[in-house]
This record gives C-alpha cells, structure tokens and sequence, in this order.
C-alpha cells in the first residue's frame, strides 16, 4: 500500500486522537486567538442595548444537557447584558430540561451579587410550560391564566415584575436560546407574525441555515449562533467564558478539520494518478 | 370510511371584524389565513381528482432508488445472516413530527413484511411510548401476514429504549455495535442522533437508507448513507413501496402544488423585482 | 363494515376537522372543543410514560432473571437501580424546588454524559468530513469546494485576519443556501399536507397499528 493509499484510508482513530489533541491543548492552554464578531450576534448586542431600562424581556430557556456547552455560556452572557441594562426578565422554559438548566445559567450570572437584581421585581422564572407553540401563544396571550406559580410555587399575582405584564403588548422584546428548530421557528410565527414583537433567537451553528431566512426578512432581529455566537456576545458584554476559550478550539480543530480534506484530497487525486483506486 | 366521499364545501365570508386580544379575527374566518384554507381546500379536491386518476392508471411516478433500495437492504441481511435495523425516529403522534413518524410506520410496516417474507430478523428500537405500540402492531400483523409471528419477539426486536435523546442514540449505537446489522433503514424524524447513526453503521459496514425531512439532518444522511430520501420523498414512501395505483396517485397531486408553488415563485420575484407586490399581498390575505 | 377499523377512522377524521377549525376559524366553539381534546392528548401522554417505564421493567427484569449474554445482565441491573434511584429521588425529595441529591444526581451524571454524547458528534463530523468531502466528480467538487469556503468562514481566527472570509460564508447562507432551503421546506411542507389529508380520509391507517 503506498503513502496516498494510506493517507486515502487514514484508520478513524487516528483522525479522532488528532481531533481530539486539538479540543484539549487549546482547552488547557488558551491562546487568545483573535475573533470577529459576526454580524448576526452584533445584532443581538445592539437590539438589547437599545432598550431602555425597565423594559420587560420574555426569554426561554428552550435547550438542555446536550445543548448547554454551546448554548450555555451565550445565555449567561446574554443575561449579563440584560441585568446590566436593569431591564426586568421573564424567563420561562419551553423545554423539558430548561428548568434544569436555569440553575446553571445563574449560578454563572449571579444577579443579586453582580447587579443588585431582586427575584420577583427584577426576574422572575415561571417554570416548564409544556406544549411548545400552544406554550408560546399562552404566554403571549394571558401570562396570568396560563401561569399562576412561578417555578418555586410562589403565586406571580403578588410579583411586582409581573404586575403589568399580561401578554405580548406588554414585552418590549421576546429572546430565546434553544438547541429545537420547533422552538426557534415557534417563536417566530407566535410572537412576530401573531403579535410583530420584536424577536430575537440564538440556536446550534448548525441550525443557522435553516433560522437565518427568518433574519434577511427581518423577523428575527438577531441570531445568536452557537459557539461562535456566544463567544461573540461575551466578547461584546464584556464577560469572558467558556465561549471564548471555546473559540481557540473551534479555530484549532475547524483547521485540523480543513488539513485533514486537504490530505484526503491530494491523496485521492495523486492515488487515481498513480493508477489505484 | 368509503373511499367515494362527495365534500361540499360552503364558505360564508362574512366580513364582521371583531377585536380580541390584539387579534383582528372575522367572525367566522380568521384574517391571515383565508388563502391557505383555500389552498387547503384545493389540495382536497387534487388529492381527489389524483386518486381517481392512478385508480384509472394514468399516474406513472419516477423510481425512488432509496424506496427500491430497501428490499435490497433487507435481502443483504438474510445473505449475511445479520440483523436489519428499522429506526423510525424519535417522534411522537403528537409533536409537529407526527407526520414523519407515520411515514417512517408505513416503511416500517413495509419493512416486517419484507424480513418476514425472506426470514431476516428484524430490529426496530422505539423511543417514543405512544408510538411504541403502534408500531408493535405493526410489526406483529406484518408477520401475521406471513405466517410468521412465532418468529417475532417484540421484547428483543421492538425494544423501548428510552425517551431522551442520547440516551437513545447511546442505546441504538450500543445495539449496532453488539449486533453488526447488515442493513439500517432509518426513515422518520432525527436530531443530532442522526449523524452518530450514519456513522457507526457505516462504520460496521450497514447498507444504509436514511430519510427525513428535518431538514437540519438531511446533509448527514446524504454523505453518509447508501440511498438517501429528501424531504418530502418519505411522505410519497408509504405509497410508492404500496404499489396501490390510489396510492400512487396522491403522490401526482403533491407534485401539482409542488408546480404551483414554483409557478406562484417565479412570478411573484419577477413581479416584485418591479415593485409589483401582489403575490405577496394576496398570500397575506 | 369493519367497526375495529372506521370508528377510529372516523374519530381521526372528526378531531382532524376540530383542528382545522381551530386553525382557521374564529368559532369559540371549535377553539374551546380542540383545547378539550388537547388536554386529553396531554394526559394520555402522561399515561403513555408509565408503559415506556414498565416495558424496561420488563425487558431488564427478564434479561436479569435469566442471566443473559454473560455479564450483559450487569447493565440491565444497573439501569433498573437508576430507574429506581431517580424515580424515588424525584418524587421524594423536593416539590417545586429541587432537592440538592436529585441536583447533585443530575449535574454530576445525566448533564456531562448528555454533553459528552452532544460533544461526540464533533468527532463523527470530522471523521464523516474527512471520507466524503473528496472531488470526485463534478458534484462533489461543488460540495467540497462549498464545504471548505464556509469552514473557513467558520473558524474564527481566519475572518479575523481576513473579513472578506465571513463575508464570503455569509453570501453562501444567503442566497445558494436560503434558496434551496425554502424549497426544501416548500416540499416537505406539501408532502405533510397530502399525507395528512390521506390520513384524515382513511387513505393511511399506518398510525392506527394496521396497513
């Protein structure tokens, strides 16, 4: 077998210790690589930045374990950014596992230490509503007869936050980050095309093709897509993380990535001249 | 429920606007969505008039090389003597994905009877609970058909494995690597699962049919599968591989709203290029 | 007339019409009628949890009894005791707020091997990009040379250094990718409709658990 023959068949645990090499040694040791914030997460940035204080966000919580290493560290940003705007946060979660996640994402923002936030005057979080869009149009609809106790049973009717929010006139921005295109294309058809609220959704890079028509027509007023997106928002809010560091190993391993078609390539070509097949 | 069923069809437009909660809705119609019930309407009535036509045999449809794929895939794992996978997906009848997962049912039912027929065993791990016994039945009449249902033990072949999503995939990638089926048929509704499938059974040296229209997906399976169904082909599978010339003939009218749509879009964008917004506007209507 | 088969037919076809209505109609009725029926699609799906939770009693349980395929019975025996663990947990520890075991149980184990299983997926790609992205022919070269132009546009240290990179990736989603993708969604979008239809006038009975 010749050296293209080989270079052709590279055995899968090769290519995989190699991919792997280059996850971890920029992991252990962050290099800073320089970053472009891409035009969609700038988007989210200034749409946020816009509002004025006091405004009232819907966010949901719509993904899980598997989503949270990308999707995470752009929520925690995301949220920091909100906090920081002393805008008031209803967050819900559409998602079976977003109740489980919320922990997560603010043990990372801690807004009563950070920003002086008040649970119930300054957030406040309703829990897992189930049904998906029929979730969506109730929230959107009438928040207090579809919700009568936040996630930890308290009654919303004595929340402050709550006080004057009734459905979708009363949310200035409707945002959500989710690994479902059920919920990212949900939000859009219930929140914009029932009731032209501002939207603005952050999804796995992969989904970004199929979201991204959503954005050129102006349904959607920014997109925050995955990794490369969340590395984005916490370059803009100010708050580095993991989607930072995780930059330097999507660049790493994008390159491994793009060595490896580059060898397969050249040795398909130069075995079919050598005559193989 | 006789196949000759005559609709009629009255529409009242009564044009009483009422407001409620920041909606404009007519009193019997809601605004918005007056074309697409129109639209609706007529896909009955095409659907009809197509039914009619491939009763007559005037319907011929193009060869789906992933539909005819299937018995070769079936026929591959009697000859090895190994397994053949059916993974129908993770849908339920409920979700926005009801539609595929019927689709992936129909191959399923399509599949049993193959594996029956030719003696192949039969793997079809479920996900999903409502589903799961549905597809049981499936199973079970297919090889009832046969005459083979002492052959079938739904416990080993129709296991449930779990609701959440990699612990699924964990499961079917565990099953596959233990088992070394010699075929995979996986057409239904598939997340992120759906690369890790293609690649472990073409890893193990499967014949793969991969099909869905979760478009996210679709470029998995077309890199990696042998034979792959886009999109809307696994809603024509359940017909095509029935061979009922009735069957054949709803595929002809998904065609012609297929033709109208591309008809409507070159129109619209020539028209809307001259700043002639029409389509758009009686779309909206 | 087969009762086993046209009540459900026609029950199919009664609650598709319900939702129809619900869709395009204002009528309160037909509204109120299909949040009814919702509900009830809610609560059977609660239902339909226990049978998943007993069929792995079953099947584990047996594999267990008889000792089967060597040590295999080992796994079996261990997701029983988690099955178990977690339901008791669940339902013992905590109303509306978490207890700290469930939480403890859940960050330490399901969140990082639901990651690792999502993360895993970084290596079938890499491995599934390095087989299939060769230029073999005409149309795998329109999908190599695409492939490559939007890794580049991907990566971000290379749109750092030269914009031009994303901007060029950008025009690939914009109108090569939007493109083909609303046609896709155009078509899978009739082909649900169709099937629907056919399900609704008792064309496709694969839902009812007969052909």
């Amino acid at each position: 077998m010749s050296i293209w023959e080989k270079l052709t068949e590279l055995p899968r645990e090769i290519v995989m210790t190699l991919v792997l090499l280059s996850i971890i040694v920029p992991a252990l040791n962050p290099l800073g690589l320089p970053l472009m914030t891409g035009q969609m997460s700038q988007d989210w940035y200034d749409t946020v930045d816009a509002l004025p204080a006091d405004s009232v966000v819907l966010f949901d919580i719509g993904y899980g374990s598997g989503g949270y290493p990308s999707l995470g560290p752009g929520n925690i940003a995301a949220f920091h950014q909100m906090f920081n705007k002393d805008l008031k946060i209803v967050i819900m979660a559409t998602a079976l596992e977003g109740t489980l996640m919320y922990p997560l994402v603010m043990a990372g923002v801690n807004p009563e230490s950070n920003y002086g936030a008040v649970y119930g005057e300054d957030y406040v979080f309703i829990g897992y509503v189930a049904g998906t869009q029929t979730a969506m149009a109730g929230v959107l609809g009438d928040l207090h007869d579809l919700v009568t106790n936040d996630y930890l049973g308290n009654p919303i009717s004595g929340m402050s936050i709550l006080d004057d929010v009734a459905g979708a006139d009363d949310f200035d921005l409707v945002a959500y980050v989710t690994t479902s295109g059920d919920i990212a294309e949900g939000w859009v058809y219930q929140a914009y095309s029932q009731y032209n609220c501002d939207v603005i959704g952050g999804t796995l890079s992969m989904m970004t093709t199929s979201i991204k028509p959503y954005y050129d027509s102006g349904q959607l007023l920014g997109i925050m897509d995955g990794i490369k997106g969340a590395a984005d928002l916490e370059f803009l809010t100010g708050h580095p993380g993991d989607a930072i560091v995780s930059s330097d190993i999507l660049t790493f391993s994008q390159a491994l990535v793009l060595i490896f078609i580059a060898v397969g390539n050249i040795s398909f070509f130069m075995t079919r001249k050598g005559g193989g097949n | 429920m006789k196949n000759k069923v005559k609709y009629f069809i009255v529409i009242h437009f009564t044009y009483k606007y009422s407001y409620s909660e920041g909606k404009k809705t007519m009193a019997i119609l809601t605004e918005g969505r007056i074309v697409p019930l129109i639209a609706l309407i007529l896909v009955w009535v095409a659907v009809y008039i197509a039914i009619n036509m491939g009763k007559e045999g005037k319907i011929k449809v193009r060869r789906i090389a992933g539909l005819d794929a299937i018995e070769e895939v079936v026929g591959r794992s009697v000859e090895m003597g190994r397994p053949v996978f059916d993974i129908i997906g993770m849908g339920t009848f409920t979700d926005s994905y009801a539609t595929q997962t019927v689709a992936g049912l129909s191959i399923l039912n399509y599949v049993a009877g193959l594996s029956a027929k030719l003696g192949a065993e039969l793997i079809a791990p479920q996900a999903s609970v409502d589903v799961m016994p549905v597809a049981i039945e499936l199973v079970r009449d297919a090889y009832t058909v046969e005459g083979k249902l002492e052959e079938l033990n739904v416990d080993e072949q129709l296991p449930y494995l779990s609701g959440t999503q990699f612990a699924w995939a964990s499961g079917i990638i565990g099953m596959a690597a233990r088992k070394r089926p010699a075929g995979n048929i996986m057409i239904g509704p598939f997340w992120a699962e759906s690369m890790m499938f293609a690649e472990t059974f073409d890893r193990i040296g499967a014949m793969q049919v991969g099909g869905t229209a979760r478009t996210y997906q679709i470029p998995f399976f077309a890199a990696l599968c042998d034979y792959c169904l886009i999109g809307e082909e696994i809603f024509a599978a359940g017909a095509y591989v029935s061979g009922e010339p009735a069957q054949i003939g709803t595929i002809a009218a998904q065609d012609w709203y297929k033709l109208a749509a591309i008809a409507l879009s070159i129109v619209g964008a020539l028209l809307s290029t001259v700043g002639v917004n029409i389509i758009a506007e009686l779309l909206a209507w | 007339m087969d009762y086993k088969r046209d009540i459900p037919l026609a029950i199919t076809f009664l609650v598709g019409i319900i939702a129809i209505g619900d869709y395009y109609t204002g009528i309160e009725a037909v509204t109120q009628t299909f949040n009814v029926i919702k509900n009830w699609g809610i609560v059977l799906q609660g239902f339909a949890l226990g049978l998943g939770a007993v069929n792995l009693l079953r099947v584990h349980g047996k594999r267990i009894s008889e000792r089967r395929g060597g040590t295999d019975w080992y796994f079996s025996a261990w997701l029983l005791l988690m099955l178990a663990v977690h339901i008791i947990l669940g339902l013992v520890t905590g109303r509306y707020e978490q207890g700290e075991t469930y939480s403890w149980l859940y960050n330490a184990i399901y969140l990082p091997l639901g990651s690792t299983m999502y993360s895993s997926l970084a290596f079938y790609m890499a491995y599934g990009a390095y087989k299939v992205l060769r230029a073999r022919n005409f149309d795998a070269a329109l999908l190599f040379i695409t492939a490559v132009l939007v890794i580049i546009g991907n990566t971000p240290m290379f749109p750092a250094i030269y914009p031009g990179f994303f901007h060029m990736r950008e025009w690939i989603f914009g109108p090569i990718v939007s493109g083909a993708y609303r046609g896709v969604r155009i078509g899978i979008g009739i082909g649900a409709v169709v099937l629907g239809i056919k399900t609704l006038i008792g064309m496709e009975t694969g839902y009812l658990g007969r052909r």
